[in-house]
């Protein structure tokens, strides 16, 4: 594939009523907003195209504005016509549905383009199952031709599927997704398994939706105002813009509340005078009016589960897309067909868009990134006075991050702070996770309030910890580094101990070596700086005793023989030794007290620190365990 | 029998291959690197983009709820009849109701859409009806049915209207919409 991976992909539901796009970016897709703003319809606009009569396109809003002024320069629903033959002739001149599909997804693409202040070159777009392969290919063409690089076109259903997940759980099912839109309804089932979505029956009905609820409820206010004062609201064009606004906004109330009331003051007016419209409406009322309509869909399930076979029992999942789903009486109805609850959560009228947007970003990768960022599981902070627990990085920020507070002395010529690196939510210190401790020393005395210490929590990409506190005034400062945030559970430690152990023969070994290696080197270096200092003071015999015992040395070291690098050692000290008179006694003297410091120094600190052979061990474990 | 020259070989081309993947790996990160950086200066500004937007029209909501009363006070308005001592200081009341929330709309940076007599704009004005008549040239708004308002310059509701046209001398002209009932 052609693409960078870094390449965004629009992800489009391009539907016969209304159209919507989604794009998925840091982990989550985002619905783009059409750019004539939110509408009756959400962020998604009609999918309707017009020429005026001096050559202008309109898409969207300003063409449905002026469908009645400009009836036959106004197309709606093309996508009943794609793939076929048909063409619509618009003031003479001829255009295929694949050309006015084309202009809608132009301005999804200027609109996207508006809004994420980069230009986007390739989308996903959606399909009905039923669609043959000649509409998918008309759908394909009226991409390419609106500038877009079509990587996949999709069922809606599936892409309704992917919105909730479904592809995530992993188990074979089968899949019933209801779509009940503005002006279009239809049943899909489909079978889930290994990852792949396969149509098993499709079925519906083209002329049904959520426009005949609206219609049922506006007439039934006109014959209700007819029945209260004999006057028809259903002539009265400066009336009905308003009932029809009312009875939508009614209907969608009623989704959440049990009862509203419609109220259109100065509706109208007769010769005794103005005449308001007041109705109480209640849920019940709606759904009697809906009732016959939302029947209808009886019949496209169960024709849909006949011909995939299935009983209703045999259906795992329901999916609901569609304005008209968010209606209780439907998702009750489906409910009542199948016998189980549909799924919820996500908006049934951007779920197809969102779902083609993560399809979109499975084809870039951004799903399974490897740098997708990670996020600290828990606060992360320091104890103050009295025990106090307070946060300096919040849960849940992304990482890499670094975040630095201020802090200063409890009490008057305080020299020292101790920084206690603590990890949780609770309010005090001692209830969360303590994750290490330093001290901040040598603080100039000052009277408590005075000195600023700055500590900084820095978390790198892989969630190693540094903590750094600084003294403002002096510039001193001190570090702790945490590798593994999350504290190592009982059975880690308990494991990388046993390793320390394991291990800690083989390194103490390799460590004696080591050093002997350093104390031979260090010999070598004095008997050449012995020779060199007294030249003309010693005999050539002794030269040669010096230059015989080094080459030994040096013969010892080649060969790796470690018992053979003891002896020589100790046979050149000895010549040394000798060597050393009265006069030289001090050249000697320094020689044996580096020798002796040497010796000394490095068991000194393998007591102070923590096991030497165990460190290293302890350190490659915690990559491990970061990994 | 191994060749010291020949492992030496194949070490060295093994060597090469790795830097090659790491070369390859490392160029990967820098362009997902510059894209990320891309992206977020991109998402800086439309976060900036958005909080001027939520400043702007962050209550186009509630102003656009008022507006159906500010329709229903104008026809109170232009519908109420003062016919005595008592009824006229109500209508003079709620004329000067309405001109207060006039005011508020205003300060919120609404207005009224100017339309009558107007070239036809579906950018604006929502046609409901049609008629043709003798004089008129293009598409011309005859009736405004309900008034339209904009808020700072963006359309927020449009005016609802009553177009007037030319009669019409193109029968031939299809309407895309009655031709696929057929």
């Amino acid at each position: 594939m052609s693409t960078t991976k870094t390449e965004k992909v629009l992800g489009i539901d391009l539907g016969t009523t209304n159209s919507a796009a989604a794009i998925f970016e840091g982990g989550r897709a985002t619905v783009i907003p059409s750019a004539e703003g939110p509408t009756m319809a959400g962020k998604m606009f009609p999918s309707v195209v017009a020429f005026t009569k001096d050559g202008q396109l309109l898409v969207g809003e300003p063409a449905k504005r002026q469908a009645t002024a400009n009836p036959e320069g106004t197309i709606f629903e093309i996508k009943r016509k794609m793939g076929s033959d048909y063409k619509v002739t618009v003031y003479g001149k001829e255009y295929s549905p694949q050309q006015i599909s084309a202009f809608i997804l132009q301005k999804i693409k200027k609109d996207t383009e508006t809004y994420l202040g980069t230009p986007i070159r390739k989308a996903v777009i959606t399909v009905p199952a039923h669609f043959n392969d000649n509409q998918r290919q008309a759908t394909k063409d009226a991409g390419e031709i609106a500038g877009f690089e079509v990587m996949r076109i999709i069922n809606e259903p599936t892409a309704a599927c992917l919105a909730f997940g479904i592809d995530k759980l992993e188990k074979e099912m089968k899949i019933l997704v209801f779509s009940f839109g503005g002006g279009t309804h239809d049943v899909t089932v489909m079978d889930f398994g290994k990852g792949v979505f396969q149509v098993l029956s499709t079925s519906g009905d083209t002329q049904l939706g959520g426009t005949d609820v609206d219609k049922a409820v506006t007439d039934y206010v006109v014959e209700e105002f007819k029945r209260q004062t004999g006057i028809d609201l259903g002539t009265d064009k400066a009336a009905m813009p308003r009932l029809k606004d009312a009875a939508e906004k009614a209907k969608i109330e009623l989704t959440t509340l049990m009862s509203t009331d419609i109220d259109l003051p100065f509706i109208t007016s007769d010769n005794t005078g103005p005449k308001h419209l007041h109705l109480s409406l209640t849920r019940t009322k709606l759904e009697s009016l809906a009732q016959p309509i939302v029947q209808k869909t009886q019949s496209t399930i169960l024709k849909a589960l006949e011909d995939a076979k299935l009983t209703p029992q045999g259906i795992d999942k329901i999916i609901l897309i569609g304005g008209m789903t968010r209606m209780p009486l439907v998702q009750r109805f489906v409910e009542q067909i199948l016998g189980k609850p549909p799924e919820r959560g996500l908006d049934p009228m951007e779920c197809v868009a969102v779902g083609a947007s993560i399809q979109a970003a499975v084809i870039t990768g951004e799903v399974t990134d490897l740098l997708l960022l990670d996020v600290t599981p828990l606060s992360l902070g320091v104890e103050t006075l009295g025990g106090v627990f307070t946060k300096i990085i919040d849960k849940n920020t992304t990482i890499p991050t670094k975040k630095s507070q201020t802090f200063t002395t409890a009490a008057d010529f305080q020299t020292a702070v101790t920084i206690h690196v603590l990890q949780g939510e609770r309010a005090m210190a001692g209830d969360n996770v303590s994750l290490g401790m330093f001290n901040l020393v040598d603080l100039p005395p000052a009277p408590r309030g005075v000195p600023q210490i700055e500590v900084t929590y820095d978390i790198d990409a892989n969630g190693i910890l540094n903590v750094t506190a600084k003294d403002l005034g002096t510039g001193k400062e001190a570090k702790i580094r945490i590798t593994a945030s999350t504290k190592l559970s009982k059975e880690e430690k308990e494991r990388l101990m046993k390793d320390a152990e394991q291990y800690s023969e083989q390194d103490k070994k390799k460590r004696e070596e080591a050093e002997m290696r350093n104390n031979a080197d260090s010999l070598i270096y004095t008997a050449d700086k012995t020779k060199k200092d007294l030249t003309g003071k010693i005999t050539a015999e002794q030269t040669s005793k010096i230059d015989a015992a080094v080459a030994a040395l040096k013969d010892a070291l080649a060969s790796n023989d470690m018992t053979q690098v003891k002896a020589k050692s100790d046979e050149l000290q000895k010549v040394l030794q000798e060597i050393g008179t009265v006069v030289y006694q001090q050249a000697a003297a320094e020689a044996a007290k580096q020798q002796q410091q040497q010796q000394q120094g490095q068991p000194g600190q393998e007591q102070q620190g923590p096991p030497p052979t165990g460190d290293e061990k302890v350190v490659d474990s915690e990559d491990y365990k970061v990994k | 029998m191994t060749d010291p020259k020949k492992e030496q070989d194949t070490q060295s081309s093994n060597l090469e291959q790795q830097l090659e993947a790491e070369k390859k790996r490392s160029e990967d990160y820098l362009t997902r690197l510059k894209y990320v950086q891309a992206d977020f200066e991109n998402l800086k500004k439309r976060c900036d983009r958005q909080v001027e937007e939520a400043k702007n029209y962050g209550n186009e909501r509630l102003v656009f709820n008022l507006l159906d009363v500010a329709d229903e006070l104008e026809l109170a308005v232009k519908t109420g009849r003062a016919d005595g001592p008592e009824t006229e200081p109500i209508l003079a009341g709620v004329q000067m109701t309405l001109k207060k929330l006039r005011k508020v709309l205003e300060q919120e940076g609404v207005s009224p859409i100017e339309c009558e007599g107007q070239t036809f704009d579906p950018t604006k004005h929502n046609a409901v009806a049609k008629v043709e008549r003798e004089g008129v040239e293009g598409c011309i708004v005859g009736e405004e049915i309900r008034k339209g308002y904009t808020m700072k310059g963006r359309v927020i509701r449009p005016s609802i209207v009553k177009v007037e046209v030319p009669p019409s001398q193109s029968p031939n002209s299809q309407n895309p919409k009655e031709k696929e009932k057929e």
